[in-house]
């Protein structure tokens, strides 16, 4: 293994890094929800690049995990962004206020 | 060449995730699942260095196939050309979330390597990394079938590099998926189920949530 786990992890953590930002920043919910796709790639990293250091597999069933849970969350949540939008018009986190948040 | 590759990868990766957030560079939704596409294509490469095949093929097809035909589906479908949003924030909330998130990473950073026994150089515990002789469970399956026809030095040679070679490839993964971890693997066939009509009845046109069906009348009909 000529490349050391730490600049997997480093790339890992970058990515987690722009999907923070991307949450905190954008206000637009279909870039959000890019930027939790973007949060959930930097861990099944992680877990692959442990996988991989520890010669054990486990963290490839964790990640295969995540992406079948991650295919169902997009599913959902762009349901819910299309119903928001019959509704309010817009696809603005900040237009969406009916719970008074 | 190795090396090479990662850094094609790692730069492609991080530079095209920063195009998918960065309102200047991705002016559309459009460009920034475009822009997706390619982080999750590097990413792929990423994961195929680290040798795990079967999952760089799945994050190509689920991935870059279905989530983000499903996303690209969805922003066509809401007709976004550009983004209808109000006015843009000031200057003090932009630069103070970008604060709050590049905490965060730093966090992150000092505690994953803090937990890794060294600072943020890029040399690794070799506590951590003397676990890592092998895949210990597949060596030992391994040798109960070696020792009997080759002598004990070996058959340890034999199945280490035997296991490594296998490591990451559809039947060691399938192997661990469906013997340790076949509860998880059906609740997720069940979350899927569910996610399916789920999906289907939110999306529906017109969606009667119970108690809220004058509310829906009055201001659904209006946009």
């Amino acid at each position: 293994m000529s490349i050391p786990i730490s600049w997997y992890l480093l790339v890992a953590i970058i990515l987690f890094g722009i999907g923070i930002l991307a949450i905190l920043t954008r206000r637009n919910v279909i870039v959000l929800f890019m930027g939790i796709e973007l949060m959930l790639n930097g861990c099944n990293l992680t877990f692959l690049a442990f996988s991989r250091s520890f010669g054990n597999s486990v963290g490839h069933v964790s990640a295969f995990l995540v992406i079948a849970i991650a295919a169902a969350e997009a599913a959902i949540g762009l349901a819910i962004t299309l119903a928001v939008f019959r509704h309010k018009g817009s696809v603005d986190v900040n237009e969406v206020r009916s719970l008074r948040g | 060449m190795e090396k090479v590759l990662f850094i094609l990868f790692a730069g492609g990766a991080i530079l095209s995730a920063i195009a998918v957030i960065l309102p200047v560079m991705a002016r559309t939704p459009v460009h920034s699942a475009l822009a997706l596409v390619v982080t999750f294509l590097c990413l792929a490469g990423l994961y195929a260095l680290l040798a795990a095949h079967v999952l760089a093929v799945l994050q190509i097809l689920v991935y870059a196939g279905a989530i983000m035909v499903l996303f690209l589906f969805v922003i066509m479908l809401l007709n976004l050309g550009q983004e209808r949003t109000g006015p843009p924030k000031r200057a003090t909330s932009r630069v103070l979330t970008s604060a709050v998130a590049i905490a965060l990473v730093l966090l992150l950073t000092g505690q994953i390597f803090g937990a890794l026994g060294t600072s943020v150089g890029f040399k690794t515990n070799p506590a951590v990394m003397a676990g890592s002789t092998g895949p210990d469970q597949c060596v030992a399956s391994c040798l109960t079938r070696e020792v009997a026809t080759h002598p004990k030095k070996d058959a340890r040679k034999i199945c280490q590099t035997e296991c490594w070679e296998s490591f990451g490839s559809l039947r060691s993964v399938g192997r661990t998926l469906f013997s340790d971890y076949l509860v998880p693997f059906e609740l997720l066939s069940i979350l899927l189920l569910i996610a399916l009509p789920g999906a289907l009845i939110l999306a529906k046109k017109n969606l009667d949530l119970p108690g809220s069906s004058e509310t829906q009348l009055s201001e659904g009909n209006e946009s």
